[in-house]
């Protein structure tokens, strides 16, 4: 199934298409303002209805989609390669989940309210005891050891979230449990934006340096070793990466599934199976995956907006059987 | 103004439960006049003395009509001030869940409830031969006034409730706007983003104070919500936030602090009426209904070319 896809000509479309889920993203809300107005109001600056909500609203969404979208991607596509488990991907081994939990605790304390960074940092501390719990177990046993575990943690994480938000004396909280468990980026705003950027900035920058290393590892450990290969600097890197990004990403949009599992899986083939060049298409595509996601939230006409997990699942979750049946053999990168 | 709803009473004291309550069934297509013969039966002829109720807004009914030496039990969210207008004068009244077992230690004569929520508990007193009134929902404002009777006829309180109705029909006569002129847009933007539509009780109440609603404007029949982006379209002539239900903090209110949101409300004037005043049915409506009715004289006064 590998098609002859030269790897800049991938980054390109890849780019394009996340360009143009972009450009729908800014275009596409329930006032059904038109291209021209927003040309418009480009042009003249002035302050009225539509430049706010270009600016302060889609804007943000769209900007905090791509964010989002890439982190997942670039997180599943190198704990994937990392852990050498096709399954590894934050939603399902308990990441997201974990991040949820640490910023319910954060908003629903209050100190947020009081300190805004508690709720990125609250987050990234909780995926950070995640990934280390998998880790240890991962070393520990087989592959299937660490989907069961990951398993574990995801639901345990889940629950504790809702008791978090049952117990909470406010009568709204327990509705938001809809928002924590499936993800939203509906209304977000610029403060969002800037809460979370420095840490996805960091977590990128982390999983970017372990492109190599992974490539490395993809022989196996011990010839990764023998090829001067830090193992321990290399789980360093996966593990403050994926919590700084999929931490800060989930603090603000709550869990979404399955675009870190179903992107990298997409793309291996027609990256030639090498993760550092698995990495870059992988948050390319996530941040497309993601941003048509959150338009099609808008377009289809619901009482309420679907949440972000919800349509996720639905294109995600096809396409990864259909991968799953077509190829009967192992593809572990 | 349609007839209220007939009220049903779908309740007995005694084995014939089941009888009774299908003899209300069709009481209840048949229309009031059969209804009162129901409820008649239905009910010992002395008045109660043990009255419990577990609903917000059937506890604001009961504490303004019986005597307060019959009222065993009220719930608990009487006693919140945020949704309830009595909080402040029920004083060391017992405070019940709603919880059939914690209702039926208190011994009640009559339990009154509203048509909603509460069902598996409503239906196990039933079949414990317990007498339940279950009071509508108020659907616009007019039904707040077959409650109170309906009230004052099981309550055995006759002149309490006509009282009660005497003040309510003329204060409601007063304070509705009857005129052709603007009815501005107001728009309560409560948390999550929920918003007035073109029917229910709040909807009645703001066109009354002489204003229309988002679901006027955009089309929507019951309460709804509406994005940020929505609601900055509507530019709405005067906004209430509600409460904002921020402590202990939630989610619900995040939008309150969006950028946009608050580019908007800076220049539009603002009304606060508290959620007790016309979350439930009842009398405090009117509290909610003059505010808004003077809201509505001085933003038309305000402006010499009304944008509406």
């Amino acid at each position: 199934m590998v098609r002859a896809w030269s790897y800049p000509s991938l980054l390109a479309g890849l780019s394009l298409a996340t360009l143009l889920a972009f450009a729908c993203s800014l275009l596409v809300g329930p006032s059904g303002i038109g291209l021209g107005e927003l040309i418009a109001v480009l042009r003249s600056g002035e302050t009225s209805t539509v430049s706010l909500i270009l600016w302060e609203i889609r804007l943000p969404r769209a900007l905090l989609g791509t964010l989002i979208g890439a982190s997942l991607a670039l997180s599943g596509a190198s704990l994937q390669g990392y852990l050498r488990n096709p399954l590894a991907e934050p939603g399902i081994i308990g990441v997201s989940n974990a991040s949820a939990l640490g910023a319910v605790i954060a908003i629903y304390t209050g100190l947020s309210l009081r300190y805004p960074l508690t709720l990125p940092l609250f987050a990234i501390a909780a995926s950070l005891i995640a990934v280390l719990i998998l880790q240890s177990l991962a070393h520990a046993g087989r592959s299937l050891t660490l989907i069961l575990a990951g398993v574990a943690i995801s639901s345990l994480c889940g629950a504790l979230t809702s008791l978090a938000l049952s117990l909470s004396p406010n009568p709204f909280a327990s509705l938001e449990i809809v928002f924590w468990l499936l993800g939203s980026i509906t209304d977000r705003s610029m403060t969002h934006l800037w809460l979370m950027l420095p840490f996805t900035v960091v977590g990128w920058s982390l999983l970017a340096l372990s492109a190599r290393p992974l490539d490395a590892l993809s022989l196996g450990a011990e010839t990764a070793i023998s090829l001067g290969i830090d193992m321990s600097r290399l789980r360093w890197l996966v593990t403050l990466g994926t919590a700084g990004s999929v931490g800060a990403a989930t603090a603000v949009s709550g869990v979404i599934g399955f675009v870190g599992l179903v992107v990298p899986h997409l793309l291996r083939p027609l990256v030639g199976y090498q993760p550092s060049r698995l990495l870059p298409a992988s948050a390319l595509g996530g941040a497309a995956l993601l941003l048509t996601a959150d338009v099609l939230v808008r377009v289809i006409a619901t009482q309420s907006e679907l949440r972000l997990g919800v349509v996720t699942a639905l294109i995600g979750v096809p396409f990864f059987f259909y991968l799953v049946t077509r190829s009967k053999t192992a593809y572990i990168s | 103004m349609d007839a209220a709803d007939p009220i049903a009473i779908r309740g007995a004291s005694t084995a014939r439960a089941a009888r009774l309550s299908s003899i209300s069934m069709v009481a209840r297509i048949a229309g009031v006049a059969l209804l009162a013969t129901a409820s008649l039966s239905a009910f010992a002829a002395s008045p109660p003395q043990r009255i419990v109720s577990m609903n917000v807004c059937t506890d604001q009914l009961v504490w303004r009509i019986a005597r307060r030496s019959r009222i065993a039990s009220l719930s608990f969210i009487a006693a919140d001030p945020r949704t309830s207008a009595i909080a402040h004068e029920i004083g060391e009244l017992h405070l019940n869940h709603g919880i059939a077992e914690e209702v039926l230690s208190l011994n009640p004569d009559l339990i009154v409830t509203g048509a909603f929520g509460f069902r598996p508990t409503v239906a196990v007193l039933r079949r414990l031969g317990y007498a339940v009134v279950e009071l509508p929902m108020a659907e616009q404002l007019t039904d707040v006034i077959a409650s109170i009777a309906h009230l004052g006829e099981v309550l055995q309180e006759p002149s309490r409730a006509e009282a009660l109705t005497r003040h309510f029909e003329q204060e409601l006569g007063r304070l509705t706007y009857g005129g052709d002129g603007p009815r501005p847009l107001f728009v309560n933007y409560d948390a999550n983003g929920w918003t007035t539509g073109q029917t229910g009780l709040l909807a009645d109440i703001v066109h009354r104070a002489g204003l229309s609603t988002s679901g006027d404007r955009l089309g929507f029949e019951s309460s709804n919500r509406i994005s940020v982006e929505t609601l900055l379209l509507l530019a709405p002539d005067l906004v209430d936030l509600g409460y904002a239900w921020d402590d202990p903090p939630a989610l619900a209110s995040e939008q309150h602090r969006h950028p946009a949101v608050r580019a908007v409300l800076q220049h539009t004037p603002k009304i606060d009426i508290p959620d007790s005043a016309w979350l439930c049915g009842g009398p405090h409506s009117l509290d909610a209904l003059e505010q808004l009715r003077g809201a509505r004289e001085a933003l038309v006064e305000s402006r010499q070319e009304p944008r509406w």
